[in-house]
């Protein structure tokens, strides 16, 4: 079961298409990455399925309902924490719980006080005095102890050290693990996400480009290291190659349907592809280079 | 109680209304309090046996647009805005509700000015007599009217324009409303009981546009927060 679907949604500002005929689905349980760089449309594609815009053209649905207009009860199963998202900086801590709380039949105060001791945070400061990590920590609390089915973090750990960025996508495999809640994280640094998510979704200039479980795309993506360049054309009959690269003698070749049996006698060294060299390697034009 | 029971519309409201009351309650409480200064500033103490009561209602013009400022403004604008938006409540009841708030708020405001004249607060010297004006209580709903739309647009330069003429404008009627209806001053001719400047009818009906145009534009502020897609780029 899909917990949010997306079907060829388009959504313009003026000319620009920020989101360009995406489909995408985020599987329930799941721990899914929308990765893209700045201006890929991610943070649109997350507007689109909160309901803060609507597409110009296609579907976007959350438990099987459009989230424009979606029913409070509905909402209230959804948690957001986004970048640029903040309370009154005049509001007490104190205050902002009562009012989050309000909201939502479900709540786990012990919860929230427990992380806010944890975080090191007065009820009695008020949002403004806060830096920027406080601020993110202190909101994650209150989308967490909304005990939400989804939680939809948009660039969560933007603009945080290090620390807290680990701190904060801890809690994130945490909560994946303790409970099944969806998660869907958006994020341009995808040494962080790496960590934490099984699904993830690669964006450019608003288009989908590549969705895939993270494990199978590992799996399947491979760098192969050849000593000395095989023949492409008979590489080419064993893989679906992407792209290849030489350097003098050496010669690597990525391919996306590798699989031990498919060797063939070749004497190559087989590399894994981390996160970011997979999204590379999916966003940039393929070309086969060749080194003078 | 279930999800439904919860979130209905009747829940909604007072939810709604509880909120507001822990956040701004002690501003709307104090709201009727910081207008009774007013009493005490540009009156013919001892000179006059009118007291024109127009100063509290012009605190209260500022007060009631702090309020539809400080209600309005973080769930309409800036990064407030999506923490707003994200909380589970149905959009348009919420505003009714909030709308709703803000005038009872105002009631309050006046009703403490009401509250001064019973009290004939400022009153010193002849004993005056409080003269009220219907438009008078109008300023207050147009200021947060005013406040309410300029919360709800884009903070474009034409817009900031817009309301700085707008606000131009009110000040200029204030002034011309203030010269012209209070013309003649207590002396020893009228037996120190100044006229009205306008007829009382012409002040109802002042009154009555103030309150249409007030309306006027809270409903067009509704209709454009019903509409507006939030996640555009502003």
């Amino acid at each position: 079961m899909n917990v949010i679907e997306m079907e060829n949604a388009h959504r313009f500002f003026g000319s620009v298409a920020a989101v360009d005929n995406l489909s995408l689905v985020v599987p329930k349980g799941s721990v899914f990455g929308l990765l893209g760089e700045n201006g890929s449309g991610k943070t649109t594609s997350i507007k689109l399925m909160m309901g803060a815009l609507i597409p110009q053209e296609g579907t976007v649905q959350i438990f099987g309902i459009d989230p424009v207009g979606m029913a409070p009860e509905t909402r209230a199963r959804i948690a957001y924490v986004a970048d640029e998202m903040a309370l009154p900086g005049w509001m007490r801590l104190s205050e902002a719980m009562k009012l989050h709380a309000s909201y939502f039949e479900q709540w786990d105060e012990k919860m929230a006080l427990d992380r806010l001791r944890m975080y090191e945070l007065a009820l009695d400061q008020t949002f403004g005095t806060l830096s920027k990590g406080q601020q993110r920590r202190f909101l994650l609390t209150l989308a967490l102890a909304q005990l939400p089915e989804l939680l939809i973090l948009d660039e969560p750990a933007a603009g945080l050290d290090v620390a807290v960025r680990r701190e904060f996508l801890d809690t994130l495999m945490e909560l994946a693990n303790e409970r099944e809640v969806t998660i869907l994280l958006s994020s341009h640094i995808l040494s962080d996400v790496e960590r934490v998510v099984d699904h993830v979704a690669f964006t450019k200039k608003g288009r989908l480009v590549l969705q895939a479980n993270l494990e199978d795309l590992k799996v399947q993506v491979k760098r192969l290291c050849f000593a000395a360049p095989p023949e492409e054309t008979a590489l080419g009959t064993h893989f679906n190659v992407l792209s290849t690269s030489r350097e003098g003698d050496a010669f690597q070749a990525m391919v996306d349907d590798f699989a031990p049996e498919k060797l063939d006698g070749w004497d190559c060294q087989v590399e894994h592809l981390n996160l970011e060299e997979l999204f590379l390697l999916y966003n940039t034009p393929r070309e086969t280079e060749k080194n003078p | 109680m279930s999800s439904t029971e919860f979130y209905g519309r009747r829940q909604q409201f007072f939810r709604e209304w509880r909120v507001l009351w822990d956040v701004h309650g002690l501003d709307t409480l104090l709201g009727g309090v910081y207008v009774l200064p007013g009493f005490y500033f540009f009156r013919d103490v001892g000179f006059s046996q009118i007291y024109d009561v127009i100063v509290p209602f012009i605190l209260a013009s500022f007060v009631a647009g702090y309020l539809a400022f400080a209600v309005y403004a973080p769930q309409t604008q800036g990064k407030t805005l999506p923490f707003y938006f994200s909380l589970p409540r149905a959009r348009t009841p919420t505003w009714d509700a909030h709308l709703a708030y803000l005038v009872c708020a105002v009631l309050w405001i006046e009703g403490a000015i009401l509250i001064g004249v019973l009290f004939k607060l400022g009153g010193a010297g002849m004993t005056p007599h409080y003269r009220l004006h219907p438009e008078a209580f109008a300023l207050p709903f147009l200021a947060m009217a005013a406040v309410a739309a300029y919360t709800h647009v884009q903070n474009t330069t034409r817009n900031v324009i817009v309301f700085l003429l707008v606000a131009v404008a009110f000040v200029v009627g204030l002034f011309f409303w203030l010269d012209t209806g209070f013309l003649e001053g207590a002396a020893k001719t009228n037996n120190y009981f100044p006229p009205r400047g306008f007829d009382l009818s012409h002040q109802g009906a002042l009154a009555a546009l103030l309150l249409i145009v007030s309306g006027y534009t809270l409903l067009r502020v509704r209709v454009h927060w019903q509409r507006r897609q939030v996640g555009e780029i502003r």
